[in-house]
């Protein structure tokens, strides 16, 4: 005996946590509606059925966006990384600053705490003048240059790459600054072999106002 | 009044089996579960989506193919478009790309791979075909000299250095940010490689204006075949 619904499908087993079957059979599969939860009755217990993957979306995942504020000085972009993915793309969109190429200034952060030391990098640059110029960075308060504004009346986006921030292990940092004076790229690292799942943006002088905030996650699988 | 009677092992109940994404059922329950057999996956509808059962929560994908895409070209035979596949036609000295940024995303990344060219040079970049206000920087190093150099751009007529025909290949790798905003534009060239220079490529486009289109265009000579596609990072 067949019973065959392509198109609506066959309704059992649809309960609440609180009203499942008493008297269930060996292989009975229920669905509560108030846990989203899927179990088999194994016999003696209900059994929730194992997790899938998520397959569908592996690669490059949204995390989540936020909007910038008017007129403040930093943004802490809270809930950012996570165990589902070691690497991300963080992109800023069309964000005006109050002083002209102005530098945009990264750390990271956990529960409460910014980390507020240990901060390496070099930025590679041209002053639109020819050659090629580089300013460094030792044990810094914080990563300068991750990105730059442009002209106090315009807005800028830039966009930049965390590798492991949220693993207890060094987190490294490429970034791209493009402001009115110069064009550079820069890469760093944090000295600090710790566990983040924030990060704060601020500028080295002025304010921000407008614009938004995306984190994109590299899954792991 | 429920169905109680069990039914056997070797008997089926068929309840919701679908070939592809498509063919989900428009008006599902909540608990209704199928199983889609493209990608060998049990669903469950959980009232507003369908998850794989007892899955954590998924992140959506975050670059979708744009495949709204259309292209002119200039020279040689016509270049191509079909569903977001954008096929470089045969010496051409420029391609024309409309139909690629919208509202739907803020940031985007084009790809150019494959394909040859007929001269080893720069592959310029024109947004939404304005010839002027392009600032930036290409840092680079020549293998045979072994020295860092770069090359500035200062209101100059495109992104010059957004990719490079080399070796007969035509190469271009590029993140795009705001074109579609009233907003400048501000272009990354992750791989700018020709006439043994290697580096990247940095630019932003001061002039704030919405645009939906781009063009590539050999510095010199002409490019062949190969395909370049345009992907939209999702903004939520």
């Amino acid at each position: 005996m067949a019973i065959s619904n392509n198109s609506t499908g066959i309704r059992t087993g649809v309960c609440t946590s609180s009203t499942r079957p008493t008297a269930p059979y060996e292989g009975q599969m229920i669905y509560e509606t108030d846990t989203d939860l899927t179990y088999i009755w194994g016999g003696s217990a209900w059994q929730q059925v194992s997790g899938g993957t998520a397959v569908g979306n592996s690669g490059l995942v949204f995390v989540k966006q936020q909007t910038v504020g008017s007129g403040v000085s930093s943004v802490i972009v809270t809930s950012a990384f996570n165990a589902t993915c070691d690497n991300y793309l963080i992109y800023f969109n069309a964000v005006q600053c109050s002083v002209a190429n102005d530098s945009f200034v990264v750390q990271l952060r956990t529960g409460s705490t910014t980390s507020t030391a240990s901060y390496y990098f070099s930025l590679i640059y041209n002053a639109y003048t020819g050659g090629i110029n580089q300013a460094a960075q030792s044990n810094g308060s914080s990563w300068n240059n991750v990105g730059r504004g442009i002209s106090a009346n315009d807005a800028c986006s830039f966009s930049f790459n965390l590798n492991a921030p949220f693993l207890s292990a060094k987190t490294t940092m490429t970034g791209t600054a493009i402001g009115s004076d110069l064009t550079g790229a820069n890469s760093g690292y944090h000295n600090v072999a710790s566990s983040y799942d924030q990060f704060v943006v601020s500028l080295n002088s002025g304010t921000m106002t407008g614009g938004s905030i995306t984190v994109y996650g590299y899954r792991k699988g | 009044m429920g169905l109680t009677q069990q039914i056997g092992a070797s008997s089926l109940i068929k309840a919701g089996v679908i070939d592809n994404t498509a063919a989900r059922p428009a008006s599902p329950f909540e608990g209704q579960v199928i199983f889609q057999k493209d990608t060998d996956q049990l669903l469950v509808w959980n009232g507003t989506a369908w998850v794989i059962p007892n899955s954590p929560a998924q992140n959506p994908q975050a670059l979708e193919l744009v495949t709204t895409c259309t292209v002119t070209s200039a020279g040689g035979t016509a270049a191509t478009a079909s569903g977001g596949v954008v096929t470089i036609g045969t010496g051409n000295t420029s391609v024309t790309v409309d139909n690629a940024f919208s509202a739907n995303y803020d940031n985007y990344k084009i790809v150019v791979a494959g394909g040859t060219s007929s001269t080893q040079d720069a592959l310029k970049f024109e947004i939404g075909g304005s010839t002027g206000s392009y600032y930036g920087a290409y840092l680079f190093a020549n293998y045979t000299t072994n020295t860092p150099s770069a090359l500035g751009m200062n209101n100059a007529s495109s992104f010059v250095y957004a990719g490079g025909t080399n070796i007969g290949q035509v190469v271009m790798n590029l993140e795009v940010q705001s074109p579609f905003l009233a907003k400048f534009t501000y272009i990354q060239a992750l791989s700018t490689i020709y006439q043994n220079n290697y580096g990247h490529a940095v630019c932003d486009h001061e002039v704030a204006s919405s645009y939906t289109s781009f063009k590539i265009i050999p510095n010199s000579g002409t490019i062949t075949g190969g395909t370049l596609r345009v992907y939209g990072y999702r903004n939520s």
